[in-house]
């Protein structure tokens, strides 16, 4: 069981009523969404969002009795954004349309810029960036997100700001891991 | 400044706009009330297939009345037009008589006893009898494209004028219009001739809509995004309970989405994504889509890339059982006879 998944024991969790969803949904969602916008195109980050969001409230049982399901909705997200990306999007869209879709807010071109390199870069060096950037995450966390090792996450980061630096023309300032 | 210091700045304000938390979560609760209910229909439609004579006599208010099945209703012929403009019969029962050529953004549809073509050529309407041959004019074509539409049994016309429908009896020439506060396009009568369905244009989003002939009430049943557009317009089920659209989603340029979808004509209309039929550059696309007579199947033609049509395929009410059915350069239109068995 990783560090996402492991499952609260005891009467302690088992026995109560799970926290409240819109706690958790109030306090995510605005991340979850900068998350979505460094990983998918803007017109579908909130709807991907929203997608992830409600996987965690149909489940939200189960999801509130997980350790960490904060970083369960991350990784639900991040791999939503760049895995079966089209057919999925499209029934995103078509299901938030019918749900009243909203237009996505309008960002800076700078923030606009740095999503778009952040998007541009190979998946699995896009999600490490994204989730480094947006929750500031340490290496383990991400790792247990993106299911993979440490190492592999510093490789993945240390390969995604140098492009990012190139892309954006921006001086090295040295690795932070 | 540094890459570290951009992307703080740039989450900090991608989190800042996000000021709007509680109205998505309304949202995030209306998307589930409507995911259950998509699984519901799935489930009534499994049961409906099942007992389709039942659900044909079901009772709808304030939506259009189907007309009764004739019994033993099955499939025959099924007709497609070519890029060219060929009127080509890609499987069923082959039909001694069938015209040329047709215009493949009119009329082109079987009578309901399946005894009939009507279809658009050189300027006009015609009602083709398909036993004896003997071709009939219904009237001109208003418009090069000829956007006219024919009830199924060829009595009625509608058509769209500005902001108004006209409805036309083919054989008095009466006609009756009726007001609907914006342009229409894409017209088609429901089976039992109680209702019409159109795209119309509000707010600046392409919207289906039906209209009751009778009580003059009209239902909005789907509104797109904005930039979206119905590539092809509503197809009546042989039960008037589905209507079946493509929509164009997405930018035109590149990567746009081509998706075959249903909406129920109940009270509260409930779309379905059937399939993505394509993921191409394809504006100018308009596919072709047909019920089979009894309602199971859905028939569309996809674009072949390179090519301005392509070939004929089909699947399930429900999505599934994709197949392949024809090879061609179909585009724009295509019809499914309807065929009753005589013994009964």
């Amino acid at each position: 069981m990783d560090r996402i998944g492991a499952e609260a024991t005891g009467l302690d969790r088992a026995s109560t009523a799970p926290p409240p969803f819109d706690d958790f949904y109030r306090a995510e969602l605005p991340r979850l969404v900068a998350l979505a916008r460094g990983l998918c195109p803007p017109h579908l980050a909130e709807d991907l969002a929203q997608e992830a969001m409600l996987v965690a409230y149909r489940r939200w049982r189960t999801v509130a009795a997980l350790e960490r399901p904060d970083l369960w909705v991350r990784r639900v997200c991040a791999n939503l954004a760049v895995s079966s990306f089209r057919r999925r999007m499209v029934e995103i869209r078509g299901l938030a349309r019918l749900a009243g879709r909203r237009e996505p807010e309008l960002l800076s071109d700078d923030t606009e810029a740095i999503w778009a390199a952040c998007r541009s870069l190979p998946k699995r060096q896009a999600q490490a960036m994204a989730l480094r950037a947006v929750y500031d995450l340490p290496i383990a966390d991400i790792a247990a997100v993106l299911d993979c090792s440490d190492g592999t996450v510093k490789q993945h980061l240390s390969r995604a700001r140098a492009s990012l630096r190139t892309t954006l023309h921006l001086e090295d300032e040295g690795d932070v891991s | 400044m540094t890459l570290e210091s951009r992307l703080r700045d740039a989450v900090d304000e991608t989190v800042t706009s996000q000021r709007l938390v509680d109205d998505r979560l309304g949202d995030l609760r209306r998307m589930r009330r409507h995911r259950t209910a998509q699984r519901a229909a799935m489930a009534l439609a499994a049961v409906a297939v099942v007992a389709a004579g039942l659900a044909v006599q079901a009772h709808r208010p304030s939506t259009p009345q189907p007309a009764p099945h004739p019994p033993n209703l099955r499939g025959g012929a099924v007709l497609a037009i070519t890029t060219e403009g060929a009127v080509t019969q890609v499987r069923g029962p082959r039909l001694p008589h069938l015209p040329t050529t047709a215009v493949a953004t009119g009329p082109f549809r079987f009578t309901r006893d399946g005894s009939s073509l009507v279809y658009a050529a050189g300027g006009g309407v015609h009602r083709l009898d398909l036993r004896s041959g003997t071709d009939d004019a219904l009237g001109e074509c208003p418009d090069r494209a000829c956007t006219v539409a024919y009830n199924e049994d060829a009595s009625r016309s509608a058509l769209a004028v500005d902001h108004y429908i006209v409805v036309s009896d083919v054989s008095s020439g009466e006609t009756t219009t009726i007001a609907i506060g914006a342009s229409a396009k894409d017209l088609a009568w429901s089976p039992g001739n109680a209702a019409l369905a159109f795209v119309t244009r509000r707010g600046g989003t392409a919207t289906l809509e039906t209209l009751d002939l009778d009580s003059r009430r009209r239902s909005r049943l789907v509104r797109l995004q904005a930039g979206d557009y119905f590539a092809t317009g509503p197809v009546w089920s042989p039960d008037a309970h589905q209507i079946a659209f493509v929509v164009h989603a997405g930018p035109v340029d590149v990567d746009s989405h081509l998706l075959l979808e249903t909406v129920t004509t109940q009270d509260d209309p409930r779309s379905s994504l059937l399939r993505t039929l394509d993921i191409c550059t394809c504006r100018a696309y308009a596919p072709g889509i047909a019920w089979s007579p009894d309602g199971t199947r859905l028939a569309t033609t996809l674009k072949r890339a390179g090519s301005a049509g392509g070939p004929l395929s089909s699947l399930r009410r429900d999505g599934t059982g994709w197949r392949p059915e024809a090879d061609g350069t179909f585009t724009g239109r295509v019809a499914w006879q309807p065929l009753i068995d005589s013994e009964d």
